[in-house]
């Protein structure tokens, strides 16, 4: 069976910076790869790569199977939807309207939308539990209702391929939990295939079905959390200083902070 | 059991509005025929230009000295001064939207200066306007509106993620004194022509004739026609060049091609009225207070409005120190300045 996105050893080097080198990564239909990395290792590159926003200097991206190269903008709109970290926001949009440019791939410049697309910008709303705020500004709502109506926009586009950007960054724990249970339950309804980049590492491995782990542009572990959550990996690649825990509800990562003896031979 | 939500509609362009813009239009029209150091009754101007369609057959009542006043001076004027403010307008909002920027305006990016400098060669260089398709003075004003505005937005463009809405106006500021110093300097090299090029710059629908229509109507039918057509493309651009090519947006071609526009636009307004400032700004900020920020509402609405907008402001400057005139882009600039102060404190940081 065709993944549905299919990396073959693309490297995306921007102003003679290289930001990827030599990643192959293939992601299932409804699988969902989550690509970890401490800061600066590409995961955000990766996405876009994937987007085509940012272009490959060599390798190549497919999605179902058909390079995206060979694709319009609009065809590949049409296969992939973007939640980014930080979405720019036009001032004085109502919810409706903002949902409604998911709709944007399925329009030349002649047609307008139409009451089949507002049924879908409505479906997807209420899906979100989002009806009440149809007609509220977006730059008036609460960090986790805004990223309730960005995801809202991009299920409108219909595209089989989500991406996310760090989607629980800005919000606290429990709508942390809330937004990876919504994209849960929204990737089993609608076999969607998704890929998100995570901070959180026990959250990472709690939702998603693989683990990627990038440093310096290139992919240095990749497997479930029992082959990447290792306390060497995460000092290897993070530097940080964690004990790894295995308990009832999957594995753990806690931080600590170094003895004082540790302190003393520094 | 049916929600709330599903009575709501999304923006468009909702048919009050147009029928209170064509009213708007319309009055400001029959205004600009009856006004004057001659008054005809505005209902009779407007029934005698019915009259003039084609298998309409009524009788307005005038007589033919005022059928003369109203069909061969007022009117060419007032058409002039509708389809110069509707391209005005209709430009502001374009640029407004493709540079996500609310104080974007084809006089404040230096558009208009580069379209004045084009003019300015074209009159020293001793031509004289042929009133026809391919007039070289709308073509060369082009060519300074363009490169004036992509001048300005490159030069904006420098401060990269630390860029403001003030920057692109900075920048467009700066693109415009150059400009301007170059046509000054132009224009006091050739003594001969200073008078035409000064009356001229300070706006002249005082001279209008139906030849300045005929010059301008093709521009106005191209201009307005892909303008309008891309004010969803423009609402998709509001989330930034990134996210909305991930929303299949062909970003390149469509900055391209409604900068091309708006600046076509003004280039061929400033050919045949000179400067006139700040109608880009009034007209579609007013639509998006009152009408909602859509760009499918906002652009043809200023389409409308700019026009009726033009038509009154035309009609303060020739009647307020009648038999004197004053210059329509003084008129414009009075009421714009403080208008534009408004909005510049109501967009801060609302942008970015």
């Amino acid at each position: 069976m065709t993944a549905a996105i299919s990396c073959r050893e693309i490297s995306v080097v921007v102003e003679k910076h290289t930001l990827l080198e030599d990643v192959s990564v293939d992601v299932a239909t409804n699988e969902w790869l989550c690509v970890l990395g401490p800061n600066g290792a590409g995961k955000t590159t990766l996405l876009r790569a994937i987007t085509g926003a940012l272009r490959t200097a060599t390798g190549e991206i497919a999605l179902m199977g058909r390079p995206i190269a060979s694709m319009h903008s609009r065809e590949r709109a049409r296969l992939v939807a973007v939640v980014p970290q930080v979405p720019v926001i036009p001032p004085g949009m109502e919810v409706l309207d903002y949902v409604l440019l998911g709709r944007t791939p399925y329009h030349g410049l002649l047609s307008s939308i139409d009451g089949h697309d507002v049924e879908i910008a409505r479906d997807a709303l209420h899906e979100l539990e989002l009806d009440r705020f149809t007609t509220r500004r977006v730059d008036s709502l609460s960090g986790g209702e805004r990223q309730r109506v960005i995801v809202a926009r991009a299920l409108a586009q219909e595209a089989p391929i989500l991406l996310l950007d760090e989607p629980t960054s800005s919000l606290d724990i429990g709508h942390q939990q809330d937004v990876l249970e919504l994209v849960d339950r929204l990737r089993r309804a609608r076999d969607l295939t998704v890929v998100s980049t995570m901070h959180d590492l026990t959250l990472a491995a709690q939702y998603s079905d693989r683990l990627m782990l990038l440093r310096d542009g290139r992919v240095v572990c990749e497997g479930d959390e029992v082959e990447v959550m290792t306390a060497e990996n995460l000092e290897r690649y993070y530097g940080a200083r964690v004990a790894v825990i295995d308990g009832p509800y999957g594995r753990a990562i806690v931080p600590y902070r170094p003895t004082r003896e540790e302190h003393r031979d520094e | 059991m049916t929600s709330a939500a599903s009575t709501v509609i999304p923006s468009r362009l909702r048919p009050a509005w147009i029928v209170a813009a064509g009213a708007v239009l319309v009055a400001a029209v029959a205004l600009g025929l009856a006004l004057g150091p001659v008054a005809i009754d505005p209902w009779r101007s407007l029934v005698e230009i019915v009259g003039h369609l084609p298998f309409v057959h009524v009788h307005s009542g005038l007589s033919p000295q005022q059928a003369g006043i109203v069909w061969e001076l007022r009117l060419p004027r007032v058409v002039l001064g509708v389809l110069v403010g509707s391209m005005l307008a209709l430009s502001g909002a374009a640029y407004q939207g493709v540079f996500r920027n609310p104080l974007a305006d084809p006089y404040l990016l230096g558009a208009a200066a580069g379209a004045g400098l084009g003019v300015t060669l074209v009159i020293t260089s001793g031509y004289v306007s042929n009133g026809g398709f391919l007039d070289p003075a709308p073509l060369a004003a082009f060519a300074g509106a363009l490169s004036a505005a992509f001048l300005a937005y490159a030069i904006g463009a420098i401060g990269g993620r630390l860029r403001t809405p003030a920057t692109l106006l900075l920048a467009g500021v700066a693109v415009m004194s150059f400009l301007t110093a170059l046509q000054t300097y132009v224009q006091q090299r050739h003594a001969d022509t200073i008078r035409t090029v000064y009356d001229w710059i300070l706006g002249r629908l005082t001279t209008a004739s139906w030849s300045d229509v005929v010059l301008v109507l093709p521009y106005f039918v191209v201009t307005s026609v892909v303008l309008v057509t891309h004010g969803r493309m423009l609402d998709a651009l509001g989330v930034g060049d990134e996210e909305a090519a991930s929303l299949g947006v062909p970003v390149r071609r469509v900055r391209l091609t409604v900068v091309a526009a708006a600046s076509l636009a003004t280039a061929a307004a400033v050919s045949v009225s000179g400067l006139i400032g700040f109608v880009g700004i009034i007209v579609p900020h007013t639509i998006r207070l009152v009408a909602g920020s859509s760009y499918r509402v906002i652009l043809p609405l200023s389409l409308v409005f700019g026009g009726a907008f033009l038509a009154l402001a035309d009609l303060a400057a020739r009647t307020t120190l009648s038999p004197a005139e004053i210059p329509i882009g003084v008129v414009t600039a009075v009421v714009g300045a403080p208008f534009f102060v408004v909005v510049l404190r109501t967009t801060k940081g609302t942008v970015g």
